[in-house]
């Protein structure tokens, strides 16, 4: 019966739920995404460190945001309901909308837009990576919201 | 009741206006993160410089 409970409480559309869970993944995800790049080394920092994780953080709140919307406005609508693969779905064709965007005006400006393969490689494995914390975050925030 | 109306989402016109302001701050948001990825140089350098960084760490095209 509880978890019949939490199946329809996961399956009903609360905006600010997915808002609240996106922002907070993303802002997780926005650290762990400048702690990957530092490591990985495939560009030149403009700032440092510190100077950037506020960035970062506020970034990856935004991207998260966006998430979180997008998925409870769909997530009823995608032909498969797990919502681990839902929210990493969603995250991949967020980051491909913006990837596609700034294909378009690389074709427009290729001197001011340059594609670099391992930088859209790395943003494509790191947007799996945000749908695998949105979703872990949507099942532990789901349960916890049971208990209240 | 109150607990119910967490579960559910479904509380009459207060959780439609709820759902309004987080639309409109979704759509709000959408803004921003263009502004962001792609950056609008002319209405904002500062912003789009700004997040320079983490425009190329998530794979954004870029300068």
């Amino acid at each position: 019966m509880q978890c019949e409970d939490n199946k329809v409480s996961q399956r009903s559309t609360n905006l600010l739920r997915g808002i609240f869970v996106g922002t907070m993944s993303g802002m997780i995800w926005g650290v762990l995404v400048l702690i990957i790049s530092s490591f990985t080394q495939l560009f030149a920092f403009d700032f440092s460190f510190f100077n950037d994780i506020f960035v970062f953080i506020v970034g990856g709140a935004g991207f998260g945001l966006l998430l979180g919307a997008f998925l409870e406005a769909s997530k009823n609508k995608l032909p498969f309901q797990p919502i681990m693969a839902q929210s990493i779905t969603v995250s991949v064709g967020i980051w491909f909308l913006f990837f596609t965007g700034g294909l378009l005006l690389h074709i427009l400006k290729p001197d001011r837009y340059h594609m670099e393969g391992s930088q859209h490689l790395q943003g494509f494995l790191l947007s799996i990576l945000l749908g695998l914390i949105f979703g872990f975050f949507w099942i532990s925030f789901s349960k916890n919201l049971k208990n209240i | 009741m109150q607990e119910e109306a967490l579960m559910t989402g479904n509380s009459g016109k207060t959780d439609s206006l709820l759902a309004v302001t987080g639309l409109m701050i979704a759509i709000f948001m959408t803004v921003f993160m263009i502004i962001v990825v792609y950056g609008v140089d002319a209405a904002m350098p500062g912003v789009h410089d700004m997040f320079h960084d983490f425009r190329h760490s998530i794979g954004i095209q870029c300068h």
